[in-house]
């Protein structure tokens, strides 16, 4: 079972690469428009071919983690599922690991650097092109495991060619929310609309039951209203 | 002194590091492509005619269809006239949305509602729709003066997805997830069109291609105006259009309320066309990406794209849905985004227009020189005599 | 006025007896998409030289230098050590020996001053002779030492300046490029890095190629210096000549030096350039003739007043 993550992530990694080279960086000087557009197209493309490959039927998924419904820790009164702690110890170990990555290989400093100013960090010696088809191989392996983790823990519990959407809008609103250059930002922006959502929900009655997504992107848009490049995101100065 | 001319040579990434000594341009006779066709020319005149008349042709032949297939036709026209919409925002101002498909449902809602709880006429509710969908589109707008880019499309998704959550929370006035049905007798065609019970689908089809053209005449004025250019610089680079004195202020939200108006006219068609409404099947952010899907192929910032895109959203599923098990749909609309991106930026539209015009091209009319016999004044043969020699090439910076 | 083009004749300083120049470039072309910037230019630096290139704005300095660090495509030849090199990257331009300094800093701004440093050294191997390198230039520039944990989008502009010089130095390159280092800093912090430059080349033996708009403290430490003008080299030739010749001074430099070893008058007023010249070169017309005009701005002492000369030009294909 934690082969089969390993293989999965390893092609999730091949993946990102072979779309950074090819459809990425012929496009990324152009617009983020045209960025956005396709990933999106990749998006649909793929998940299309998901269910033109393996059929559009829900496939039963192997658990990775104890997911019954007496698996859980009793902290004060409430429950904690076990899944539930795994998937947290699962975040606090990606997060850890990036942030080793980032701050103390030189890898990481690289892709700082190009982040900041791709042109000057070539000038300084570091291969753009590498560092950033690697990047996008580290982002693609990291999906790779968020999604084996994820999908027994949401509806409808198996592999369904819907679910994908969700996390798809999740996923980018988490990371605009919290600053596209923060992975600090992601985590807290994620966690944070995630449980101000909950609260609200259930303790403000207008709303009623419906409007849980409503309400996380609408808390989104406030905030990005007072920081528009995101919680933790750096401004950036334009220069006409 | 000379120019020393060196070959031209191409790189890598398509930069062209030195052009070439230039060469005169073929002129084979008269049959020298592209053609060149001055506007008000007797020859442009001629091509607007029968352009109009392919376009009537056109229309006519859709009339000529069997119910469903005109059906199809009205489906394609309410998704174009909404395509439409959403060009004004994406295609020209450069504000991606992925929420469309809430001022879609808003105005085919306010229609519903309208027609099914206070028994409305159905045309009476489309002026309406227009107001509400307007408003609405200023409000999600709003935030476009301090969010750009991709954050911006954070603001268009939250609308996205509300909406149809909205539908379900008051589902009192909305059906909600049960639907809002709108009964064929409240649809009746009215006595002054000429069409009666039983012909409600060709009457939908006429009135479709009517509130279409009204659409893409508006449109046009709007691209062709100071506004359309204000739009236009927006979208290239905004810092630019605002040190310019564009009013990015008051530009973005009204854009964005004018896109939604339109939007929300093709929600009406549909509602009526589909005559009942339920949001989670037809306003959901899928629909969003679809909308948005069907403006990038069918042709960003062209007039004619959102029809392109129509018939694009409606026509490959309903033919592909037996291939790769339904699924084939997706992948061909995600690979022509990809397609779309790389290989013509502005659509199938945009592509078209640049194959036609290798073989015609439409030119400036020849400006009509003043005749210096009709002046007299001394200021004017003053003037005259000062200005320096004439060359129209003084002044052209390069490109 | 010498009429346009024609290169003042100044006798060329031979290049020491059988030494392969660091860098050497043959009939350099380049430019930006349609617009033609450099029209062959032929140039060396030798190891342990410093050569200057003077030019006014827009004479195509920088676009010299980014072509020669492959950040824009070229034609002709670039030759390194002897060897042509093909069109590469600028990473692969530093593995080579070369560096530099762009216009405008390039400063890392989101990162702090030590990463900047970091990053310079990113083609290096040895962490432990990296870090003691980073300690000796925060030695040399002790405001950079004072601020190493600063990000560096703060510093000041002669701060910048100092950690992009720093930087690209991290790289231990051969040949040091620097465009306009001076642009927009106090004299007194121009001084302090050109005496830095000067003690590089001693001390280490780096090449220098310095592209600058104001000379006189580039020709100060000069070995060999280039003019360039709209794009080719108009005169060239060893710094002492050029320091020295009174009509090159006058002709292209623009003002008079002051002191006491150079012969000959010397006015006590500083003068601005003579007149700077403006090269369009437009599409061809109906006929298909290229047309090209210079237009030649000159500035009279004391009042700025502009006279417009006008002078029109047909090229024949």
């Amino acid at each position: 079972m934690l082969a089969a993550l390993f293989v999965a992530m390893g092609v999730g990694f091949l993946m990102g690469v072979v779309v950074e080279r090819s459809l990425i960086r012929p496009v990324r000087r152009r617009s983020e428009n045209a960025v956005l557009i396709i990933g999106l197209g990749l998006f649909i493309a793929l998940n299309g071919a998901d269910g033109w490959i393996w059929g559009p039927a829900d496939k039963v998924f192997p658990q990775l983690l104890p997911h019954a419904t007496s698996d859980y820790l009793l902290v004060g009164g409430a429950r904690l599922q076990y899944d539930t702690i795994g998937i947290f110890l699962g975040l606090v170990l990606v997060v850890g690991l990036l942030n080793v990555l980032f701050n103390w290989t030189s890898l990481g400093l690289q892709m700082r650097a190009v982040a900041t100013n791709p042109e000057s960090s070539s000038l300084s010696g570091v291969n753009v092109g590498r560092v950033l088809a690697l990047s996008w191989g580290i982002s693609a392996a990291v999906g790779s495991f968020a999604g084996v983790l994820l999908v027994p823990v949401l509806p409808p519990n198996q592999l369904d060619l819907g679910q994908f959407f969700p996390i798809l809008i999740f996923a980018s609103a988490a990371a605009l929310f919290g600053g596209l250059d923060s992975i600090m930002g992601a985590v807290v922006g994620g966690l944070g609309i995630g449980i101000a959502e909950s609260l609200l929900s259930g303790y403000v009655t207008i709303l009623g039951g419906q409007l849980q997504l409503g309400v996380a992107l609408i808390i989104i848009v406030v905030v990005l209203l007072w920081k528009p490049t995101g919680l933790f995101g750096t401004r950036r100065i334009e220069r006409v | 002194m000379t120019i020393p001319s060196v070959n031209g040579e191409e790189t890598e990434d398509g930069a062209s590091v030195v052009v070439g000594q230039p060469t005169r341009a073929t002129r084979i006779g008269m049959s020298a492509l592209p053609y060149t066709i001055r506007r008000k020319s007797v020859a442009h005149v001629v091509l607007i005619v029968a352009g109009l008349a392919a376009g009537v042709g056109l229309i006519l032949w859709g009339g000529s269809f069997g119910q469903f297939n005109q059906g199809q036709l009205t489906l394609v026209l309410s998704y174009a006239i909404a395509i439409s919409g959403l060009n004004i925002a994406t295609g020209y101002t450069g504000m991606i949305s992925v929420g469309h498909s809430a001022f879609f449902g808003l105005g085919a809602y306010t229609t519903g509602i309208l027609v099914v709880n206070y028994g409305w006429n159905a045309l009476a509710t489309i002026p309406i729709a227009l107001l509400v969908c307007f408003a609405a589109g200023v409000i999600v707008g709003l935030p476009a003066l301090k969010i750009r880019g991709l954050y911006l499309a954070v603001v268009t998704l939250a609308a996205g997805v509300t909406f149809p959550e909205l539908v379900d929370r008051f589902a009192g006035l909305t059906g909600g997830s049960q639907g809002l049905l709108i009964s064929l007798t409240q649809l009746k065609p009215p006595d002054w069109s000429g069409f009666t019970i039983g012909q409600e689908g060709e009457w939908l089809y006429w009135l479709s291609v009517v509130l279409l053209i009204i659409v893409m005449v508006i449109v046009h004025n709007i691209v062709q105006s100071r506004y359309g250019l204000a739009m236009m610089a927006v979208r290239d680079n905004e810092l630019a259009a605002s040190a310019s004195g564009v009013n990015i202020t008051v530009l973005k939200p009204i854009t964005f309320g004018v896109s939604s108006a339109i939007a929300g006219v093709g929600g009406c068609l549909f509602a009526i066309y589909l005559g009942s409404l339920v949001a989670d099947d037809s306003f959901t952010l899928l629909t969003a990406v679809t909308l948005l899907t069907g403006l990038v192929i069918g042709g960003q910032g062209t007039r004619f794209g959102p029809i392109i895109g129509g018939l694009v959203v409606v026509y490959v599923p309903y033919y592909t849905s037996s291939i790769g098990q339904g699924e084939s749909s997706a992948v061909l609309f995600g690979v022509a985004l990809i397609l779309v991106i790389f290989l013509a930026p502005e659509g199938l539209m945009g592509g078209i227009a640049r194959l036609a015009s290798k073989a015609l091209v439409v030119i400036p009319a020849t400006p009509q020189p003043f005749s210096p016999a009709a002046r007299s004044s001394s200021v004017d043969s003053t003037l005259a005599s000062n200005a320096p020699p004439h060359d129209p090439s003084i002044g052209t910076a390069p490109d | 006025m010498s009429t346009p083009g024609s290169a003042a004749q100044i006798p060329l300083a031979p290049n020491g007896p059988g030494q392969v120049p660091l860098l050497e470039l043959r009939a350099l072309r380049a430019g930006y998409g349609a617009a033609n910037v450099l029209h062959g230019i032929d140039l060396s630096v030798d190891p342990d030289e410093v050569v200057v290139v003077l030019g006014a704005n827009g004479a195509g300095k920088t676009t010299l230098l980014r072509a020669i660090a492959s950040l824009i495509p070229h034609i002709g030849d670039i030759c390194v050590d002897g060897q042509v090199v093909a069109r590469s990257r600028p990473d692969d331009m530093l593995r080579r020996g070369v560096g530099l300094v762009p216009q405008g800093r390039g400063t890392l701004s989101e990162l702090s001053v030590r990463d900047n440093l970091r990053v310079g050294a990113v083609s290096r191997a040895s962490g432990r002779e990296v870090a003691a390198d980073i300690e000796r230039w925060y030695e040399v520039f002790p405001q950079l030492g004072k601020r190493r944990g600063q990000t560096a989008g703060t510093l000041s502009g002669g701060e910048q300046q100092m950690l992009a010089i720093a930087r690209a130095m991290m790289a231990r390159p051969r040949l040091l490029m620097c465009d306009e280092i001076s642009m927009g800093l106090a004299p007194l912090i121009v001084t302090e890095l050109f005496g830095v430059l000067r003690q590089l080349n001693k001390e280490s033996g780096t090449a220098l190629l310095l592209v600058e708009q104001n000379a006189e403290l580039a020709l100060d430490i000069a070995s060999r210096v280039y003019l360039l003008e709209v794009g080719s080299i108009a005169a060239s030739g060893d710094a002492a000549t050029f320091r020295s010749n009174d009509a090159i001074r006058r002709a292209y430099l623009g003002y008079l030096l002051r002191g006491t070893d150079h012969g000959g008058d010397f006015s006590r007023s500083f003068v601005l350039r003579d007149y700077i010249r403006i090269h369009l070169c437009a599409r061809r017309d109906g006929a298909g003739h290229r047309l090209s005009q210079f237009l030649d701005y000159k500035l009279c002492p004391g009042r700025v007043r502009v006279v417009l000369l006008f002078r029109r030009m047909v090229a024949e294909h």
